[in-house]
């Protein structure tokens, strides 16, 4: 199945490559949500990421022949997609330093937990908590939006869209050790951010962490 | 990697092992360590509790199609939105531009120095033109030689110059001597093989550097481009306002 579907996308590429728009919007309508999300996470703004959507669409569709057949097409569009969400961050927060950078900076080996008393208790579980709650969401996305740019490119692509470091190198233009890098300081200074606002994370978290 | 399961894990190794994103080798070393260390399994616990709260954000529908007309390609330079984006093709013409200006300066700046080097050395008592005739070689043989170097005459060193009028010589010799001697044998020390040189064109005098009004009129043309030059690639008021 995934097969047919690889090579329906390679045809699809092909027939863009040549000039056929009908073909491309059939990629479009297959990743806009992706390259949605990706954006949307990026700038924390529906309007804003509406627009560059449309952006990298409309750049992706100019530079298809410049996609190589074979390689992952996911990755090479998320790379158009962050790109363009990245100069539109800095157009519009050319003001803003990282706002994150004074939380630590963790390189050190030594880190340790923060969350462990939260996660003590959890053996009756609401079904309710393991949705997230709407507060929390927010707090996520906020919190997101203050890593700086490369980590929250390497985080999103991660952890929300689920891509392998190899296709987050790709995408990014980076080395597999930077996308590690990258990926695990992200994740603590988020982690730092979600634990001062933890009062509203879900008491138990048995749920979530047994999951995997 | 070296790293003895007693040492705590990096961050980076725990993020990546949470990822199953680590080779078999760093997978053993973690999971030696771990199983001893209650610092570094609160991390993990830390990053798997920060990543698996990102795993549950929702995707958010998309607000509406972003399918593209279809006679886009076909008008590839008419954007949907004036973004600067959209601008950015004019980057490399605006480089090309800046250096076209950066030319023309530099061409109108040697063209003033030449002016004023050849004004000095019109005068009377110019050292500079006196010095060039001075430095030109005496040697009547080197007579048709000594043209190619008054053009860049200040720049010859003294060897250059024996060499040159050795060259001279060696042509001088082979002027007087009959055809039938096929290689011309130079009669001067320096016995590097002698090239027939390529004929000596006469400069005209207003394109001489050697010359004062060479240099006048070489440095006026040269002025006069690089002005029109610094004109034509003039940045308009509008382009520095673009971002």
């Amino acid at each position: 199945m995934a097969e047919i579907l690889r090579e329906d996308e390679a045809q699809l590429i092909m027939r863009s490559q040549q000039g056929d728009v009908s073909a491309f919007n059939q990629l479009v309508l297959r990743y806009q949500q992706t390259v949605y999300n990706v954006i949307l996470r990026m700038l924390g703004d529906r309007d804003a990421a509406a627009d560059v959507t449309q952006d990298t669409f409309i750049a992706a569709l100019r530079g298809i022949s410049s996609f190589r057949p074979g390689s992952s097409f996911r990755a090479w569009l998320l790379r158009i997609a962050s790109n363009q969400a990245c100069d539109h961050w800095r157009r519009t927060h050319r003001h803003m330093q990282e706002s994150l950078d004074s939380l630590t900076d963790e390189e050190e080996p030594h880190a340790t937990g923060v969350f462990s008393t939260l996660i003590a208790t959890g053996d009756e579980v609401n079904p309710e908590e393991s949705l997230l709650a709407h507060e929390l969401q927010e707090v996520i996305a906020r919190g997101l939006q203050m890593l700086p740019l490369e980590q929250r490119v390497a985080v999103i692509l991660c952890d929300l869209q689920g891509l392998s470091y190899e296709e987050i190198a790709i995408a990014t233009h980076a080395t597999l050790g930077t996308v590690r890098s990258r990926i695990a300081r992200g994740r603590m200074r988020l982690r730092d951010y979600l634990y001062q606002n933890r009062e509203l994370l879900p008491r138990s978290y048995r749920l979530m962490t047994d999951r995997d | 990697m070296g790293q003895h399961s007693n040492e705590h894990l990096t961050t980076a190794q725990l993020s990546a092992y949470l990822d199953k994103e680590l080779s078999r080798d760093e997978v053993a070393l973690c999971d030696a360590h771990l199983q001893s260390c209650s610092q570094c399994q609160a991390v993990l616990a830390d990053l798997r509790i920060t990543s698996v709260l990102l795993h549950s954000m929702p995707q958010v529908e998309v607000p509406r199609s972003f399918v593209l007309p279809s006679n886009l390609a076909v008008l590839p330079a008419a954007p949907a939105r004036s973004e600067p984006r959209m601008l950015q093709p004019t980057r490399s013409q605006y480089v090309v531009k800046r250096s076209l200006r950066a030319l023309s300066t530099l061409a109108a700046v040697v063209g003033l120095l030449f002016i004023l080097f050849g004004a000095i050395s019109a005068l009377p008592h110019g050292g500079y033109a006196t010095n060039t005739a001075s430095m030109a070689p005496a040697s009547s043989a080197a007579g048709k030689a000594s043209a190619t170097q008054t053009i860049f005459g200040n720049h010859n060193t003294p060897a250059e110059q024996a060499t040159q009028a050795a060259q001279a010589q060696a042509q001088a010799t082979r002027a007087a001597q009959a055809q039938h001697q096929p290689e011309p044998t130079a009669t001067s020390s320096t016995s590097t093989p002698v090239e027939p040189q390529a004929p000596q064109v006469n400069l005209p005098t207003a394109l001489d550097l050697g010359r004062p009004e060479g240099r006048l009129s070489i440095g006026a043309a040269l002025l006069v481009l690089g002005i029109l030059g610094v004109l034509l690639t003039r940045r308009s008021r509008r382009e520095v306002g673009v971002p």
